[in-house]
């Protein structure tokens, strides 16, 4: 039987997605030090754009997920601007509370607008598996594997060697050194929130053409906030690791466990990090400041 | 007399006022008799989500600890309730009860993460704790009935004889009256003091005596019991429980109830609910916009209103009082007689604990420590003593240990190797919040007071490790812990007089010059009953007068209290007019220590602060 590297594969596959949600999510908490609970909604955004490039405006596949990209880092602006700004000096509590009505916002506007019809991107690539060694991966699958990786070499040779990804590692390492060095600190968080957000609709667009899309696909946000924490929080290939290690052990659950126990895996994760090693597995313990 | 119960202007406005509580309970009586049947359920529904909203509060809004679980506890509460008199005929008013005692032991479990984490990883974990229970009785289907719910009777609970929903609203109101007043004597004791003191800051709690640990859980256990309780009289309420309704939008729908009406606010936690179990009433023909418009208020109150109603109407009420003053001429005036301050005096000196210091004795005695952070070697085997009446500073140069020697001291590092004795006890073998008992209190550099708080309740949190009065202790009020409550606060008004600040009394800390908030905090470190105090740069930021006043009153601790202080300072001249002995760290290793007199003639000091050759050219 080739059950387990199965499993495997197609949790990777889930993982990658879940990766993309958590940088998302540590790319903002860097900068801002902030949780932005309407992440998830930036995944629905982004398959519901994907739904209405690609099946309404029959723009290709590839090229709709460019398009989806500028979209969901609009969403990502509009919940910095209203969410975050105005509450800047706010408890970082009442803050989360904000991105979360943003989503909650976000989230009944796509559904008064195209109601709660389900919809989903068909047709685009072959879901017939292809076969590696003996497992078999539909090119769906294969598609999330590949652009994720893309995507995240892309952004790390973005962090290394544009000027605006260094002002973003600038800011995130000190706002004020950075703000002193002429960086506009609040640009950069902008432009932040809008590609933190741009990740997450990539991740749904991707997402979409294997489970369909409705306005709950937001619930993606718990195991991609579980990966960042896995993967200590404020390290790109530590949310890489975390969400592939999610999205595997997920399988590894549905199959051995049960289908009820898929659900909560990711808390059970999470619950086992939190108490053997809650700066994650590649964070820094933090020392107490007096 | 002073009135125990008061937290809070507003509040001592409405408590001062029996009428009012008389006429709205007579209201809250009546209403059944003349609303319709419908409206009896509404109210029903009110009290419900106030005992919730109080839970909330104290957990959210008095300790400051975030949780997504409240909709977790309601549930179980509500299942267990249902379930045990349904299936297994336990009685209601057992299992009402017994299922909130329970429950708030599972919360007690469920805080566990709140000792090791912090907010963003918190409201995951409670929310990974309400997914969980939603799972649960969703798919535990034998038990809980699935999906499609359970169905519960008043009936079937034992209680047919409240099968009237007039005569259930009766017992909901009842106990929602219990559950608001059991609020407020926790809120009014040592165990709300402790939450509000972790939730304003929770290094100066610890250092005051405060077990985080403990108080952390407790409030996780305490809002747990809410919960429950309000979970079992839903299971009462209704005829069919429904497991959506305990999942995390409902959790997050009883968070607006204390955001809308006042977080760290009995008040808000009553008129929360009130508008916001009406409010989906009202737009009962907007169903399908029912979340939209939900997150817009959210929104909109967190950015415009963040204090919530309760907070905007206390605004109103103490911008009103203060006009009436003005008008009066009222305004308190800040000197303070001499007579009452000798008083105040007197009454600080009787209250000591502590075995007296013998003459001589040596009261802290440090050898050899050493500390070092990575490749960094803030202390290379520092020692130092303090002997009992004497005022010690420590000085040095910028980065020669010094705070990091008192921050061994307080247990805040711990050191790599060295000795740390007070009154003989090794200090390794203590908590930081259990310093206090022993008699040992510090103060910080950057003041750290209880914001929110009072002046009077910051004086109090210092004197937590003396106060007998538990949660149990609070919630029965019993004679003996009202009189110790009572001089307790007796004790912090004439701290307060003692540093010239009891004219504030019930002023927020925050509110305070900085000045006076250094006095503050040298008041609530006295509240401590110490017999050292350690001073964290006691004189920075403050004015010459001010520094006068403050040598005066340093002064009259150690000669009238018989308190030893040791002071880590920069200000020279305060230093050398107020020390008794001076010890000189550089580099982590004392390199000079005597009067003030020795050490300012002493080479080596001169050297470490100058220079080598500005040393010899003065030389």
């Amino acid at each position: 039987m080739e059950l387990i590297p199965q499993l495997i594969v197609s949790g990777v596959a889930a993982g990658a997605l879940y990766a993309l949600v958590a940088i998302g999510l540590v790319l903002i908490y860097k900068a801002t030090e902030i949780v932005n609970f309407a992440q998830g909604e930036s995944v629905t955004v982004g398959a519901y754009m994907g739904w209405l490039f690609v099946t309404e405006f029959h723009m290709p596949y590839f090229p709709a997920i460019a398009a989806v990209m500028v979209a969901s880092a609009l969403v990502g602006m509009v919940v910095e601007r209203v969410a975050y700004r105005p509450l800047i000096k706010s408890p970082p509590f009442t803050v989360i509370l904000a991105t979360l009505a943003v989503g909650l916002i976000i989230k009944n506007a796509i559904r008064l607008v195209w109601q709660d019809t389900p919809r989903t991107i068909s047709g685009v690539l072959s879901s017939t598996p292809i076969e590696f060694g003996g497992v078999l991966i539909t090119p769906e699958r294969l598609a999330i594997i590949v652009t994720v990786a893309v995507v995240v070499t892309a952004l790390m040779l973005f962090f290394r060697f544009t000027k605006l990804g260094k002002a973003m590692r600038a800011t995130a390492q000190s706002q004020e050194a950075a703000s002193l060095m002429g960086i506009s600190v609040s640009g950069i968080f902008s432009k932040t929130w809008a590609l933190g957000s741009a990740l997450g609709g990539i991740a749904g667009v991707l997402i979409a053409p294997l489970i369909g899309i409705n306005t709950e696909l937001g619930g993606v946000l718990i195991p991609g906030f579980v990966a960042a924490i896995v993967g200590g929080f404020t390290s790109i290939p530590g949310a890489i690791v975390g969400g592939i290690m999610v999205g595997v052990f997920e399988n590894f659950a549905g199959v051995f466990v049960s289908s009820s126990f898929k659900r909560v895996v990711s808390f059970v994760i999470l619950i086992a990090v939190l108490m053997i090693r809650p700066s994650g597995l590649f964070g820094k313990p933090v020392r107490k400041q007096v | 007399m002073t009135d125990l119960t008061v937290t809070t202007p507003m509040q001592k406005k409405m408590l001062g006022r029996p009428a009012i509580y008389g006429l709205l309970l007579l209201v809250l009586i009546a209403l059944p008799f003349v609303a319709s049947s419908y409206a009896v359920h509404i109210l029903s529904t009110m009290g419900i989500a106030v005992i919730l909203a109080l839970g909330l509060n104290l957990l959210m809004g008095y300790a400051g600890q975030v949780s997504l679980a409240n909709a977790a506890f309601f549930g179980i509460g509500a299942y267990a309730v249902a379930i045990l008199g349904n299936r297994y005929g336990v009685p209601f008013w057992l299992a009402v009860p017994g299922v909130g005692v329970l429950t708030a032991g599972l919360g007690f479990v469920v805080g566990l993460p709140a000792l090791r984490v912090s907010s963003h990883y918190l409201a995951l974990a409670t929310l990974a704790f309400v997914w969980t229970v939603q799972v649960v009785l969703v798919d535990w289907v034998s038990m809980t009935g699935g999906s499609p719910g359970f169905s519960t009777s008043r009936s079937g609970l034992g209680i047919a004889y409240l099968q009237d929903d007039k005569r259930y609203y009766f017992v909901i109101l009842a106990v929602t009256i219990a559950m608001v007043v059991l609020a407020l004597r926790i809120i009014d004791s040592k165990v709300g003091r402790a939450f509000m003191a972790i939730r304003d800051n929770e290094n100066a709690a610890e250092v005051m005596g405060v077990n985080l640990a403990k108080y952390k859980t407790m409030a996780f256990a305490v809002n747990a019991f809410y919960c429950a309780i309000a979970g079992g009289l839903q299971a009462g309420l209704v005829r069919f429980l429904d497991p959506y309704e305990f999942g995390l939008w409902p959790s997050i729908w009883h968070l607006l109830y204390i955001v809308v009406g006042g977080l760290g606010s009995v008040m808000g936690s009553v008129l929360g609910p009130l508008v916001l179990v009406a409010l989906p009433e009202l737009l009962r023909p907007f169903a399908e916009y029912r979340e939209l418009i939900f997150a817009f208020v959210l929104l909109l109150t967190l950015i415009y209103m963040p204090e919530g109603i309760a907070g905007k109407l206390q605004e109103f009420w103490s911008r009103k009082r203060l006009s009436r003053q003005a008008a009066a001429g009222q305004f308190p005036a800040m000197e303070k007689s001499a007579a009452l301050r000798n008083q105040a005096r007197a009454a600080t000196r009787l209250q000591s604990r502590h075995a007296p210091t013998a003459k001589n004795e040596t009261v802290l005695e440090v050898e050899g420590l050493h500390l070092s952070f990575g490749g960094l070697k803030a202390l290379q085997g520092a020692s130092l003593s303090v002997k009992a009446g004497q005022i010690r500073a420590l000085i040095g140069p910028n980065g020669a240990g010094k705070t990091s020697f008192l921050n061994s001291l307080s247990r805040v590092y711990v050191p790599d190797a060295g000795a740390m004795r007070f009154r003989g006890k090794p200090l390794l073998d203590f908590k930081s919040h259990d310093l206090v008992a022993l008699g040992l209190v510090r103060t910080f550099q950057n003041i750290r007071l209880f914001g929110k708080m009072s002046l009077v309740e910051n004086v109090m949190v210092g004197m937590h490790a003396h106060l007998p009065q538990g949660l149990l202790g609070a919630a029965l009020r019993l004679p003996g812990t009202v009189a110790l409550a009572r001089a307790a606060r007796e004790k912090a008004l004439a701290l307060l007089a003692y540093v010239g600040l009891d004219q504030l009394a019930d002023a927020k800390a925050a509110s305070l010059a900085f000045g006076q908030q250094r006095r503050l905090e040298l008041a609530r470190a006295l509240a401590a009953d110490p017999v050292l105090l350690l001073l964290d740069e006691p004189a920075s930021g403050l004015s010459k007068h001010e520094i006068e006043e403050l040598l005066g009153i340093l002064r009259t601790i150690r000669d009238q209290l018989g308190v030893s202080i040791l002071l880590i300072e920069h200000n020279m001249s305060f230093v050398m007019g107020l020390a008794d002995r001076i010890s000189v760290l550089d580099h982590g290793v004392m390199i000079a220590e005597g009067t003030p007199q020795e050490i300012q003639g002493d080479s080596k000091v001169i050297e470490a602060y100058l220079g080598k050759e500005r040393a010899l050219a003065k030389a």
